[in-house]
Formats: structure tokens, sequence, C-alpha cells
């Protein structure tokens, strides 16, 4: 069984979730890496853990890349197309499930070949869930969830030779993009696939301070993310909302800040490995879904991460008072 | 300029199953959270010429056109038909396809995902099926001078990217793509009362097809949280948890 998987890459480097890409498709036999930009020595080192067959050719519109891919698939004889979940490869997903008439599969988080067919681990309902789907001619589009997917299967890299992807011609009119140009600062680390997530709510008072917060996350490498109220007061941008109508994520740690904890915002992060909650309502919903419970005034806290005070044993005065709180039942 | 938007209408709470694994859509139903938006764009790109609302669902459905007709929808069509339950995401895709080229659109909208599913393929498969072009995760939408083109702004966690085509085209929209209007009486009132028009599958031609890939089995991911309070400095306790999960 061979499968081909669309990875991406920037600033030379591949995505986080093209690795869970090709972690999902090793699984299940040859894989073919596909790229529309020219994949730089350190990506073709990333792919060669996964594969020693890469393909790539400088192609800057979606829906002609999608026609190649098809090709490509239907050169190898694969079966099986693995996707990261960004815009461009969930255009792609969508084209080629057309053209070829596959099921589309998403939020994978792993895939095994059996008797039945192809069978598909899913994440439902922002993690509450898990579905298993069966797919019983073997062939379909799979779009990973990033994070969910184990890669221990990595193995020493290979050297990878790529080839160059076809020329394919569609009759479909052409996107063109006009300017593109990276966020000013350094860029944050994406929320979808960041190990570490910090992330604020109404509770941190102004968009002063939840900018610090996003700036002491950037600081050490972690991701920024905004319960609802902020976004809609304009505090910050709707990229960084975790919840039902913004990013599901899965991080390793995710540390909530002054988030009271509604439903919506809570389907967004549940399937955190470890949560931290500071808030200084003890009855604050989030406290039932948290690992470490901190009764504290997350303002301060912030703050004092933000303004890095160098603590010394008078510095005990600053810290913030600790609530004695025994959940209620 | 003729806008059609594609709206869906999902479960209001965490969706349950029925005992053949099929979703069960028999509880109170909403507008997908970014459709709000989508709606919102399509009667502004529309600029006085019609935006016409379409959504393939049960008969619960109707509530999600209502709203969108409230919020300036000019008409409202409703796809539903009993032979279309448990079909696949491509027959979805071509019955869309269908109202959309009976509708003679130049502009085609809808969410970039939905708030159950979440897969955000959708607006693919509707571009490759009509061969249009697709902007993809767009807000900040306009029609060129001569009405021949579609520009958008396109954000993602690296930066952002300006993108053209030309009419007719699809565009999925992102979250907070225009500040959703307050309802005024005399849209409240047409949204509750105006006609809705309803498809069938023979309607448009279209015969569904059963999906080739099912859900058997649903497990509920119990994460069981410690609750441990910590009563230590929250700063020296968050630093050192950065410390480690930085190092491992």
């Amino acid at each position: 069984m061979t499968s081909v998987v669309v990875v991406e890459q920037v600033g030379g480097a591949l995505t986080e979730a093209s690795i869970d890409a090709l972690a999902v498709a090793a699984g299940l036999g040859a894989v073919v890496a596909v790229s529309c930009s020219m994949l730089s020595d350190a990506s073709l080192a990333a792919i060669g853990r996964w594969t020693p067959l890469a393909l790539h050719a400088q192609i800057d519109d979606t829906a002609v890349f999608a026609a190649t891919v098809a090709v490509v698939l239907v050169k190898h004889d694969a079966d099986i197309l693995v996707a990261a979940p960004s815009a461009a490869s969930r255009e792609i997903a969508g084209r080629l499930a057309v053209r070829l008439s596959l099921p589309i599969v998403s939020a994978v988080s792993a895939a095994a070949l059996d008797g039945a067919g192809l069978t598909v681990k899913t994440v439902a309902d922002g993690g509450q869930r898990a579905a298993l789907v069966q797919v019983a001619t073997g062939r379909a589009v799979l779009i990973v969830q990033p994070a969910a997917v184990s890669r221990l299967a990595a193995a020493p890299t290979r050297d990878v030779d790529p080839g160059t992807l076809p020329t394919v011609i569609t009759r479909i009119r052409a996107v063109t993009v006009e300017s593109w140009a990276p966020h000013s600062e350094a860029p944050p680390a994406p929320l979808d696939s960041a190990r570490i997530v910090l992330a604020g709510g109404r509770g941190l008072g102004s968009a002063e301070r939840l900018y610090a917060l996003e700036s002491f996350a950037r600081s050490r490498g972690a991701a920024f993310g905004s319960s609802r109220a902020p976004v809609e007061a304009g505090w910050t941008g709707y990229n960084t909302l975790v919840g039902q109508t913004g990013a599901t994520i899965a991080p390793d740690v995710y540390v909530a800040f002054g988030i009271s904890g509604a439903p919506q915002h809570l389907a967004g992060f549940r399937s955190a490995k470890l949560i931290v909650a500071i808030n200084n309502d003890p009855t604050a919903p989030i406290f039932d879904e948290a690992d470490v419970v901190i009764v504290a005034d997350a303002r301060e806290v912030v703050d004092r991460l933000a303004g890095q005070i160098l603590r010394s044993a008078s510095s005990a005065a600053t810290q913030p008072s600790i609530a004695h709180f025994t959940r209620a039942e | 300029m003729k806008v059609v938007v594609l709206v869906k209408d999902v479960p209001a709470e965490l969706a349950q199953y029925t005992a053949a694994l099929t979703l069960d859509r028999s509880g109170e139903s909403a507008m997908s959270g970014v459709d709000v938006f989508t709606v919102g764009e399509g009667v502004r790109l529309a600029a006085g010429d019609e935006c016409v609302v379409v959504t393939m669902g049960p008969a619960g459905a109707i509530v999600t056109l209502r709203e969108a007709l409230m919020l300036g929808a000019s008409r409202a069509i409703h796809v539903f038909d009993e032979a279309l339950v448990g079909s696949d995401a491509l027959t979805t895709t071509r019955i869309l396809a269908a109202v959309i080229e009976r509708e003679a659109a130049d502009v085609v909208l809808l969410g970039r995902e939905s708030s159950d599913a979440r897969m955000g393929t959708l607006a693919g498969m509707v571009a490759e099926v009509l061969s249009w072009p697709l902007l993809s995760a767009v807000d900040e939408l306009s029609i060129g001078v001569d009405a021949t083109s579609l520009s958008a702004r396109r954000r993602d966690d690296y930066g952002t990217a300006r993108v053209r085509t030309t009419l007719p085209a699809v565009a999925s929209v992102a979250e907070y793509a225009n500040s959703p209007v307050e309802v005024g009486a005399r849209d409240l009132e047409r949204g509750l009362t105006a006609q809705i028009e309803v498809l069938t599958a023979a309607d448009l031609g279209v015969s569904p097809a059963a999906s080739v890939a099912a859900v058997f089995e649903v497990t509920t991911v119990e994460r069981v949280r410690r609750h441990e309070l910590f009563t230590g400095d929250p700063v020296e306790y968050l630093e050192s948890l950065l410390a480690e999960s930085a190092a491992s």
C-alpha cells in the first residue's frame, strides 16, 4: 500500500503538522512525499526519517498542485493521500476527493490496514471522544490532527534524492498571490502544534496585559492562545482563539490565565495532557477541568512573569496571596 | 453580484450518536459558528443584488435558514430529502453544486469549517465540481471595480497574503470577517415569515450514494483531572514547568 503525503515548508523547514502526516502514512506502507515548493536540505533530512521518496516543484496555484498530486497518486498506484490541516492542504484534499472519488477522513490520529480495509482513528468533539472509522475500499484522503499523532516510529534519516513533480495543467482559472508578508515579529509558535500553550482570558483585564502574556509565551517558545472574550473585546486577533469556533488543540501543557471556562472554550483544549488554571474565583468552572488549581490573581502572575522580577528574599511581599481552597463536590 | 452562501445547521450541544453510530439530529440545532460572518459577507458583496442562502439538512435546519434571512439574505433554499440521510460528502457536494449552477451565482461563500465536523474540505470539493477557483480561509473580501474579480486577505500562523482570482469563484470565509449587525424589526419579521424553497435530490438530478467510510466505534476519552490545589508561588511553579517541558 502506497501513500502520498503533502508536506509544507515554512522558512525552509517542514511544519510540525507535515511530520505528523508523514508519521501517519509511514505506518501504512511506502510513502511518497510531495511539496509545492523546492525542499530544503533540512526538510529532506526530516523526510528521510520516514521515506526516501520525495517529489517537488515550485507550484504557486493550489488547484494546479491538487491536479498534480492526483497524477502522482495514479502514477504511484497510491490509494491514500495524507495531508496537514492547513487551508491549502484542505483545498487539495477536497479537490482530490472529487477528482478521484475518495472519502475524506479528518482529525486523524492514527491509521492501520487490516482485513477489513483501512481503519482510521480520529479525534472527535474537541478531543472528548475518539471515533474509529472504517473505509472498506482502503482508499481515502486523510487529514491529520496535529499533536495527536504518535511519532514513535521515526528512524535514522536516509538520503532523499528528490525528483521533480510532473507538469500538469488544469482548466481552473488561477488564484494569484499578490503579496505575502510574514507577521512583523518573530513567528509565534503555531497554536495547532505547540507543546506548551499559555492562554489568557477576560480576567487579565486589559489588552496590554494579554499582550504581555503573549510576549512572554513567545520568549519561551510557547504558543499563545485566548478565550472568546478578549477576541470579542478586540484585545487580540481571532487567530489566537481556542475553542469551538477557533483552534482545537492538544498540547502537553495548557496554562489558563484568568479564564473562567465557558463550555465553548473548554472544547478547544480538553485533550491537553496537563491543564493548569489560574483564577481568583475559586468557583470558576475551569477548575473542574484542571490538573493543577491555582487560586490567585492571574493579573499579578502575568505582571511578574512578564516583568522578569528578580526574585530575592524581600520579593516575598509581592507574591500573590494564595487562598485556601477546597474543591466543591 | 449574485451571491450564494452555503450555511450549515449543526447540533446546538455536543453531538449525540444514534445506535447505528450516525449523528443524532433530533435535538436542538443552530447555525454553525463561522456562518454568521459568511452570511454578513454575502449580503455585503451582493450589494443590492440577490444573496441566496442554501443548506442541505434535516427538517430542523430551517432555523438556520431563518437566521440567515434575519441577517439580510434575500432568499433561502432548503435541500431536504429523506433519501439524502447518511449520504457521503461527494453527494452533498454534487447537491450544493447543482443548486449553485441553477442559481447562476457569481460568488459562492461558505464558512472556513463547520463548528461540528470541522473538516474544512467542502469548499475545495465544491470548487472542484464547478471547476472554479477557490480563495480559502479569507477575510476582507472585495469585488474588483470591473466586477470580474474577487480579492481577499488570508492570515495564518506565519503571515498575511493578499489573494485574487477571477469570477465566478468560491471563497471560504474566516471567523471575524466582519462585525455582526444588529437585526432590525423588519428583518426579524421577514426572517420568520419568508417562504423557504424546498428541493429534493431528484429536483436537482443527483442520485445519492452512501458513504464508503463508516464510523464503527465511538469512545469517550476519559481524562481524569487531578484537581490538585497548588499553594506555593505560581511564578516559580510556572517557570519550572516551562523549563521542564522545554527540556523533554
